[in-house]
């Protein structure tokens, strides 16, 4: 198993795709960012114009279950590297990254026909499967530090400073962000593993970055509240749902509930995952 | 007898209503390099993924190195294996594709990716990606994929398929090298009989998911030698008159067949001292056979092919 790991690890440092797609996350959150600026400036402008507050407090209030950057930053106060991250991740913007690249990188092996090489070899194949699962754990965190401190970096060449927000917030955040996206990126590759197909795995989990499953989500929620809890939302035990609706000062139990969630999908993904891949022919 | 190094007993994978292969009972000796053939579509492949593990048989077993059953597992790295095309990377060289399946093998020998790169002869390519590679650089870095963890069994499928005349050589020796040098029992599937012979020492030919035969070099040989070929309903009837005239080298092929492989200008002789034995001859010949014809006429026919 251990060896399985140092292999995919490998294979994943080696892989081509891996670059161009943070390198790809590293444009785009600057252009972000420097949007956010844009806005940001705007924003003020206007408010120093017609002294009142606008709509922005609207904003606050709404969820954001799409794929819009929304800075939650309130006109007057200082753009802070949690304000922008809440933005990116919330929007999914960076786990819509991570989950391309767990796609091909779940497919690789399959899709290039070296699984053929490796495949009877191995005592137990879903063993492969669970190595992907620790690779990927490695490249989340990465992506997510590597995006922190870009972050970081953005703030202070678009912002002229460098403004943290409230620490430890931001890390109880940061820490229940990373489980969710964690949990997505695992979603992705046990489905393009089980679909074999890059094709169709990209469009699913780019529909479940765009929150497009929603439809799907209300039909179940109407049958659940005909059944009598009537209080019921699926997308709250979902983790596209939860990445979206993690507030910015989350408490010690939305943190817990997020994690319980992300946990719960990655050894249901897992287990499915590896036991199709197991008894498949390849 | 050689030790027997693979069998197969029974062995079927079935696809819905479709059987691929049908009770199939192959028997490989150890050293040796079975030539495994058939016709696109004979299921030969199908065959050499279940023996090397990437699919399940529908039923039947498997018995390799003693092991059978879930045992297996504990043998799947002696056997290496090159099934259809070789899977590589594209963006990845020679090396680091070798390196991965080092690592699943926990191999970190100094040099041993260059030992095989040398075995295989791409010791000269250097960075270039594969998928800039040729079909004969591929197949040979797919060999070479199967050599990682120096596996006692290669099964090798079509591995000269779409090699120019070059090509096909470098992997014959390749092939021939391994055996000689290694030790190594290699399984070897196509079509192309003539190219087999040049290095198999046993065949199994398979048509439409069944085993037809199982031969050796030398049976192969013999049948596709000139001989006299008596065609005669009782054939052991006429076994006593064969001795009494001193013919020693014969073989009675099935219920209707001889074939005499000696004195081939005394056909009309025997055809006589065998009707005043009253022995009914329906027909008699001097023939021979390419090895091609011999397939074909086994797997019936050329329209078919």
């Amino acid at each position: 198993m251990l060896n399985m790991i140092k292999m995919d690890i490998y294979r994943m440092f080696r892989t081509k795709s891996l670059y161009v797609i943070w390198i790809i996350m590293a444009v785009a959150v600057i252009i972000t960012t420097y949007m956010s600026k844009i806005d940001y400036d705007a924003i003020q402008e206007e408010m120093n114009r017609q002294q009142a507050v606008v709509e922005e407090e609207q904003a606050e209030e709404q969820v954001n279950l799409g794929m819009t950057v929304v800075l939650p930053t309130q006109p007057g106060e200082m753009v802070t590297v949690f304000d922008l991250f809440y933005a990116n991740t919330q929007a999914k913007f960076i786990a819509l990254f991570l989950v391309i690249f767990a796609v091909i990188f779940g497919t690789a092996d399959i899709n290039s026909g070296y699984i053929k090489n490796i495949g009877g070899q191995v005592r137990n194949r879903g063993h492969l499967v669970l190595a992907k699962m620790v690779s990927l754990l490695a490249y989340t965190i990465l992506s997510m530090a590597g995006y922190v401190l870009l972050q970081v970096v953005a703030n202070q060449i678009i912002f002229g400073k460098i403004e943290l927000g409230n620490t430890k917030e931001f890390l109880l955040y940061l820490g229940a962000q990373t489980a969710l996206h964690y949990a997505l990126v695992i979603i992705s590759m046990a489905l393009a593993v089980v679909i074999r197909s890059n094709v169709i795995s990209m469009v699913i989990v780019i529909c479940l970055c765009m929150n497009m499953m929603m439809i799907l989500y209300s039909a179940v929620d109407n049958l659940i509240h005909k059944a009598g809890a009537k209080d019921f939302q699926l997308i709250e035990y979902t983790v596209t749902g939860k990445i979206a609706m993690l507030p910015m000062g989350p408490t010690g139990s939305e943190c817990v509930q997020a994690v319980v969630i992300a946990l719960g999908f990655v050894i249901v993904m897992i287990l499915a995952g590896s036991a199709i891949f197991r008894k498949r022919d390849i | 007898m050689s030790e027997i190094l693979l069998q197969t007993i029974g062995l079927t994978k079935q696809y819905g209503h479709h059987k691929a292969v049908d009770h199939v009972n192959i028997h490989i000796k150890k050293g040796a390099i079975y030539g495994f053939i058939g016709r696109n579509g004979a299921g030969k492949t199908t065959c050499l993924k279940m023996i090397s593990g990437l699919a399940k048989p529908t039923s039947g077993e498997i018995e390799m190195f003693g092991y059978k059953g879930k045992d297996l597992g504990r043998i799947r790295t002696r056997v290496g294996c090159l099934i259809e095309s070789p899977g590589l990377y594209g963006n990845m060289d020679a090396y680091e594709n070798l390196k991965i399946k080092c690592k699943l093998f926990g191999i970190h020998k100094d040099n041993y990716i260059e030992e095989i790169l040398r075995v295989v002869g791409l010791s000269d390519v250097g960075k270039k990606k594969t998928k800039h590679f040729s079909l004969g650089m591929k197949q040979r870095l797919g060999i070479g994929l199967a050599l990682v963890g120096e596996p006692d069994l290669l099964v090798l499928d079509e591995p000269i398929n779409g090699l120019d005349p070059q090509g096909i050589a470098e992997v014959r020796d390749i092939i021939q090298k391994l055996r000689d040098e290694r030790n190594m029992t290699i399984l070897i599937s196509s079509h192309i009989l003539e190219e087999l012979s040049k290095i198999a020492t046993d065949y199994g030919i398979i048509h439409n998911g069944s085993l037809l035969q199982e031969l050796t070099r030398e049976e192969l040989m013999s049948r596709c030698s000139e001989r006299i070929e008596v065609i005669l309903d009782e054939p052991e009837k006429a076994l006593p008159i064969l001795d009494a005239l001193g013919f020693a080298n014969y073989q009675v092929i099935d219920k209707e067949h001889i074939h005499i492989f000696e004195r081939l200008s005394e056909s009309a002789v025997l055809n006589m001292e065998l009707a005043k034995a009253g022995i009914p001859i329906k027909g008699i010949q001097v023939t021979s056979e390419e090895l091609e014809a011999y397939f074909l006429n086994l797997t019936g026919g050329a329209q078919n092919a």
